[in-house]
């Protein structure tokens, strides 16, 4: 095996003789002293409630609250209805009832560019065909949900601004790509993904949902995700993901809500939440569950 | 990383989209070079203006097809628009009105029609293939219903004919300093529309709905307001296009503006725009419509055969969208540098 | 002396030369570059300059059309080429009436004359027009069909035309003669279909008609009269009887086959032939004024065809 890192040769070897925190470190370049670094905050008050979300069979009466201080986990199996909760509070998908409060005070939100001005943000599971355009240059990824701050009379866009936008952003996320001119599909996933969380942190985002954050990126990577979400959570920002791995939500979670079928069966904080107990909240309804929500024995 | 200061020409020329410009406009001016040589009429003093005058349509239209690609979506229907435009304005001159309301209503039913292809692709989610085809099939009946399904007598024999023919001249035969008026509006259309999709918030919507719609969506973009936006220039230019046949023609025919779609599409994608949305500049259309105007004059001129012409251009736009299909997909990161 | 005589003979030659040496542009601008009737014209224009060269009337000849089909904007941008490329005279066929007008105009202010052969514009600035009389030659088929109608009993019953389109004025003057000699006869005229000239149309619209149970059948221009042709041929056994118009060898073939009673021939080979000697005389010798020309038609039947050794 031969393990490579930013363009160039590290180290090779036979895989039998290297064990998995050996080929991490070269991968990242450092020890990763935990896969999941956890962050101790304190508990502050609720910013972001939803109550009563109704949306069609895949969200059905969906209720809770987020607060400050705090990394919360919706785990759950495949189809139990969790980024269609995601997708209905962003105003993507319509809903039939659901009202939203954001620092005690009501908003609405009935199309994403509602959710957007008022920071309720999204990064979706299906980053290459929901969370960027991948033809599009890194500069016009980030512009494009800030259009109605960085663009003037008569929607004339202020190029200054925008730049200014994009090296604060490369700064801050540490994106690594060669200038902000190559198109967004040619970056890694982990550049990706800090991508799409950097397009929403250019203006005041008060809440961050993530659906799966970390699919689809190597391992070194994932941990940067971590770190940045436990910024965001040290900043007073509201983190929510939405993550079909288990370890994962184990991990960065400090407080988990289990849903299945459309239904919140459960929440739990991370002090007493274990494997066994989120999974008999994820398959509760077994018997009412069609052929392909049937739970997935890969995970572990 | 470092990003490496680059120097100003450099910046330019690596900027979306104007490579291919620049290869195209360097082959247009070789093929120009090689047509006078054979003929010196090309560059003459009567062809040159002559030219220009031969280029504006496929501008006009090239524009409205080139917003329209650009969010990976296509009008079929420019064409027939076309016709419905060159119909209308000319029955009501013939019947009696004025040129300028002719002209109006003729505007109303193109914008409809815009509205009508935006909302069967945006709102009932209909490939644009078959919303604008049908659309096409429909303005064509409407163009020819409007005279009985004959072509009209010349409207500067009618009611306001002196009118007539001021805006024939207007739009057609005079010139302003030694060009003709009809290259003029051609330019001063793709100056304002190039403003709107290089400088301004609409013109970034455009670009993301092409690249990916549902991407756009959850970044706050309006998609369907943004495609509807598309084919109304689209159906603005067309009507254009229309008004100046009028005035070519002097009259209203059935079939103006026949196959014209697909000259629109040949214009943009010459210059760059591609077919899957996107990427492209708008001055890709005026080196697009060049080409095709000048292949068109320069091989008469020269006497060439005449299938040799559509053989000619028809490998050309093969070319280009082949090596639009190549840098999508087989060289992602040729522009890292 | 004879130093002196040889370089005034000299300078004579060299002045001679040089007048010979003084080279016209002659464009002719049809319709279509494709239909027999244009070739035909095309034909007769290429003999006169050729003609003209050996009297030493040195001719750069071109001849151009729409290529898309008939189409008014197309035809005027090659007006609008051949202006471009310093032609002294334009032969033009224009699609209609009025559309061509305010070009010929503007280029006749600049010194470029005007003939027209086939179907003249509307515009007086022209030399002279050589042309059919479409109208005429309507009536003409018409009456041929009425007549080979009542020869075989038949004195009513329904009679379909198969025209080209709504644009081309030429070919609706033929319909108007047809149909105003049928007028006051038993006979029923159709609503026209129109095949746009395309043989593979004509003949669709030709058999739909015939499946309506026509008599008789009018082709108005060379493409619907070889569908029309083709239609009576395909049905076996059929009585229906079409004349056409315009002559290829395929018309001819159905008229000596008895699939068509006749054909009107019109004459543009002598359009093209006198357009061009028009152009001459009036580039050599500043002639102005002429006389307009009926260039004619004649029905082919048959028999005439045989005679005159037309096919083959």
């Amino acid at each position: 095996m031969t393990i490579m890192r930013d363009g160039k040769y590290i180290t090779e070897g036979d895989f039998r003789d290297m064990d998995m925190s050996t080929i991490i470190s070269h991968m990242v370049g450092r020890e990763i002293k935990e896969k999941f670094p956890r962050v101790q905050c304190q508990k502050g008050k609720p910013i972001f409630e939803v109550r009563n979300l109704n949306a069609g069979r895949m969200v059905r009466d969906v209720s809770f609250t987020s607060y400050e201080g705090e990394i919360l986990g919706f785990a759950g199996l495949m189809g139990a209805g969790r980024t269609e909760t995601t997708r209905a509070i962003f105003g993507v998908d319509p809903r039939e009832s659901g009202q939203f409060f954001l620092d005690g005070r009501e908003i609405k939100i009935n199309k994403p560019m509602d959710a957007i001005r008022q920071g309720v943000v999204l990064a979706p599971e299906d980053r290459k065909r929901d969370g960027l355009c991948t033809k599009l240059s890194i500069r016009s990824n980030i512009e494009l949900p800030n259009l109605d701050i960085s663009s003037g009379k008569g929607g004339v866009v202020n190029r200054r601004k925008v730049t200014e936008m994009v090296a604060k952003a490369k700064k801050e996320f540490e994106i690594k790509m060669p200038n902000d001119e190559v198109d967004a599909g040619s970056l890694s996933g982990g550049n990706q993904q800090k991508l799409v969380v950097s397009k929403w942190l250019a203006r005041e985002s008060r809440v961050i949902i993530f659906d799966e954050p970390t699919r689809g990126i190597d391992v070194a990577a994932k941990v940067e995700i971590y770190n940045l979400m436990n910024q965001l959570k040290q900043r007073g920002i509201s983190v929510i993901f939405v993550s079909s791995e288990m370890p994962e939500v184990l991990g960065i979670a400090d407080r988990i809500i289990v849903m299945c079928d459309g239904r919140i069966t459960g929440e739990l904080d991370i002090e007493e939440a274990t494997q066994e107990k989120i999974l008999e909240m994820a398959t509760r309804f077994e018997n009412k569950l069609t052929a392909d929500q049937m739970p997935q024995q890969a995970h572990n | 990383m470092e990003e490496k200061k680059q120097n100003p020409v450099k910046k330019v020329l690596s900027a979306r989209g104007v490579g291919q410009v620049v290869t195209v406009s360097i082959g247009l001016v070789i093929l120009c070079v090689i047509f006078n040589f054979i003929n010196p009429s090309f560059l003459g003093k009567r062809n040159l203006p002559n030219l220009l005058r031969q280029i504006a349509p496929w501008i006009i239209i090239g524009i409205g097809q080139g917003y329209v690609l650009i969010t990976a979506n296509i009008d079929l229907s420019i064409g027939s628009v076309v016709g419905m435009s060159c119909m209308i304005i000319a029955t009501l001159i013939c019947n009696g009105a004025h040129p300028v309301p002719a002209v109006l209503v003729a505007l109303v039913a193109c914008l409809a029609t815009g509205v009508l292809n935006g909302s069967l692709v945006a709102y009932f989610k209909l490939p644009p293939f078959v919303a604008t085809l049908g659309t096409q099939t429909i303005c064509r009946g409407v163009a020819q219903l409007v005279n009985n399904n004959m072509n009209t007598d010349g409207i500067t024999g009618a009611k306001f004919g002196a009118a007539a023919k001021t805006m024939t001249n207007i739009f057609y035969y005079q010139k302003t300093l030694g060009v003709f008026n009809t290259f003029w509006i051609a330019l001063i259309l793709w100056v304002i529309f190039n403003f709107i999709l290089a400088y301004t918030r609409t013109g970034r919507h455009l670009y993301a709905v092409g690249s990916n719609t549902e991407a756009a969506k959850l970044s706050g973009v309006n998609v369907a307001m943004t495609i509807i936006k598309a084919y109304l220039v689209s159906s603005f230019c067309a009507f254009v296009l229309g008004l100046i046949v009028c005035s070519q023609t002097s009259t209203g025919t059935t079939n103006a503006g026949m196959s014209y779609e697909t000259y629109a599409v040949a214009a943009s994608v010459i210059g760059g725009i591609s077919t899957m949305g996107g990427t492209g500049i708008l001055s890709g259309v005026l080196v697009g419509a060049s080409v095709w105007a000048a292949m068109d004059n320069g091989l008469q001129m020269i006497g060439t055969q005449v299938g040799l012409k559509n053989v000619v251009v028809g490998l050309i736009v093969i070319v280009c969208v082949l090596l639009d299909v190549i840098r999508r997909t087989g060289m992602i990161g040729r522009r890292k540098k | 002396m004879k130093k002196l005589f040889a370089l005034l003979l000299a300078l004579v030659m060299v002045l001679g030369t040089a007048a010979l040496a003084e080279q016209y542009t002659i464009y002719l601008v049809t319709m279509d570059l494709e239909d027999m009737h244009w070739v035909s014209v095309n034909q007769g224009a290429e003999d006169a300059v050729a003609e003209a060269k050996e009297a030493g009337v040195d001719i750069r000849y071109v001849w151009t059309g729409p290529t898309v089909g008939k189409n008014d904007a197309a035809q005027i941008e090659c007006i609008n080429n051949a202006y471009a490329d310093n032609a002294d005279v334009i032969l033009l066929a224009s699609n209609g009436p009025e559309t061509e007008v305010a070009t010929i105009e503007q280029y006749d202010a600049d010194g470029v004359k005007f003939v027209y052969v086939d179907s003249p514009a509307n515009s007086p600035v022209a030399l002279c027009t050589l042309a059919t009389d479409n109208t005429e030659a309507g009536r003409m088929a018409a009456r041929t069909l009425l007549a080979a109608l009542e020869e075989a009993g038949v004195t009513e019953g329904k009679i379909g035309i198969v025209n080209i389109n709504t644009s081309t004025v030429s070919t609706q003057y033929r319909e108007n003669g047809f149909r105003e000699v049928f007028a006051d006869t038993a006979f029923e005229i159709l609503e026209t279909q129109y095949g746009e000239g395309d043989a593979a149309k004509s003949q669709e619209i030709a058999t739909n008609f015939i499946t309506q149970g026509v008599v008789g059948l009018f082709g108005c221009n060379e493409g619907a009269t070889v569908g029309t042709g083709n239609a009576i041929a395909a049905e076996e056994g059929s009585t229906v009887l079409g004349v056409g118009f315009d002559k290829s060898d395929a018309i001819l073939q159905l008229v000596v086959d008895g699939k068509l009673v006749a054909t009107t021939a019109q004459n543009p080979y002598n359009m093209g032939y006198e357009g061009i000697k028009v152009a001459v005389e009036y580039l050599t010798n500043g002639t102005t004024e002429f006389e307009d020309v009926d260039t004619g038609v004649s029905m082919l039947t048959a028999d005439y065809i045989k005679e005159n050794g037309l096919l083959g």
